[in-house]
């Protein structure tokens, strides 16, 4: 018996697919009453851009994490992070 | 089963909560200093918040026959003030010869400031000077990425550090990888709606293993579920997991974690004294 695609987990994933469908459905009908542009609204591209990465297949929940991740710079420290504190030394630095 | 919460803010749940957890078999839990709600105005108000969780916390738990262990620290949410988090830090030591202190923790980032960044850094180099265990909170959201690469930028200044007896936190997909590649334990928090899910959860052992590998519900007094932890253990058994690699993740893995810190003493309802298997 398939556990991760049983009938009940058919149920499941078929019920969040219906609830994202019905929620940007209503994201769109309220737009113009809650006074939001969505053709401007950072969230609303990013929610099209995540239902994008849904049908790019394996990887995609990674993809969207990313997605809705800021941007990690590597020298985030020489860019106006922090400077180290402490004891000069201390702990083998 | 028998199970360890390895991650739970127990002063914000109610007593029915800890009867909660002793009827689904936990052990033990872990609680480690975490921000209450508001901040807070002076040193002695965390005196007397470690008192609460070195002292109250663990006779609360005995009724139920519960070990309670904790971690001392000031959180990254109160450290925008550097001159409070100071003091602070300079208090935590009075409390580190209590028995049930497993270390330093939960120490991190939160919106991934300066101040932030400068009170984790004084405070791994407190856990370092003291040989402490280090429990580390990753930021919520947009911030996790970065605030997760961050961290482990900073651990890498401290080449001294054993990775073993250091856990970062509330990671999800996008940061378990970095986190477990550079030797650290990674903790799976089980919210319901940020963070982790039971499923996902069963996906990322499914996907990494269990080595090293940790399973909490990080149960506060926002909305969170603290027996989180048999969800994920039905959740494991309804794949079709052995009993087996379930305890490894719910029960070995905290207490060999546990079994890192100086102090620390099995949980009485369990005689799991476990070797180190990971360095």
């Amino acid at each position: 018996m398939p556990r991760v695609l049983s009938d009940q987990r058919f149920l499941t994933i078929r019920s969040l697919v219906v609830e994202l469908s019905a929620a940007l459905d209503r994201v769109e009908r309220h737009a113009t009453e809650d006074s939001i542009d969505l053709d401007q609204d950072i969230r609303w591209k990013l929610l099209a851009e995540a239902v994008a990465r849904l049908a790019a297949g394996p990887g995609r929940v990674d993809s969207v994490q990313e997605l809705f991740s800021d941007a990690y710079d590597p020298a985030w420290r020489r860019t106006g992070g922090p400077e180290l504190s402490g004891s000069p030394g201390c702990c083998g630095r | 089963m028998n199970y360890v919460d390895p991650h739970i803010h127990m002063v914000s749940r109610v007593t029915d909560d800890y009867e909660a957890l002793a009827r689904m078999g936990c052990v033990a839990v872990s609680e480690p200093a975490f921000w209450a709600g508001f901040d807070r105005r002076t040193a002695d108000g965390f005196r007397d918040y470690f008192r609460q969780i070195t002292e109250v916390e663990p006779r609360r738990a005995a009724g139920y026959g519960i070990a309670h262990y904790s971690w001392l620290c000031i959180n990254a949410k109160e450290a925008e003030d550097v001159k409070l988090a100071r003091e602070v830090i300079a208090a935590i030591p009075e409390f580190l010869s209590a028995s049930n202190v497993l270390g330093i923790g939960e120490i991190g980032l939160n919106k991934n400031t300066r101040n932030e960044a400068t009170v984790f850094l004084e405070q791994v180099e407190l856990a370092v000077r003291h040989d402490e265990t280090i429990l580390i909170h990753t930021p919520h959201l947009a911030d996790k990425l970065r605030g997760t690469r961050m961290i482990l930028d900073m651990l890498a200044d401290f080449p001294a550090l054993d990775r073993g007896r250091v856990v970062i936190d509330h990671v999800e997909e996008h940061t378990i990888r970095p986190a477990l590649d550079a030797g650290y334990w990674a903790g799976m928090t089980l919210y319901p709606l940020t963070k982790c899910s039971p499923e996902r959860a069963c996906d990322l052992v499914e996907r990494y293993g269990v080595e090293r590998l940790l399973v909490n519900s990080a149960g506060d007094w926002g909305p969170s579920r603290p027996v989180a932890v048999p969800d994920f253990i039905v959740a494991m058994r309804a794949r079709g997991h052995a009993e087996a690699l379930i305890e490894r993740v719910v029960l070995d893995n905290p207490l060999d974690l546990f079994s890192r810190c100086r102090r620390y003493v099995p949980p009485p309802r369990t005689a799991k004294s476990l070797p180190r298997t990971t360095s």
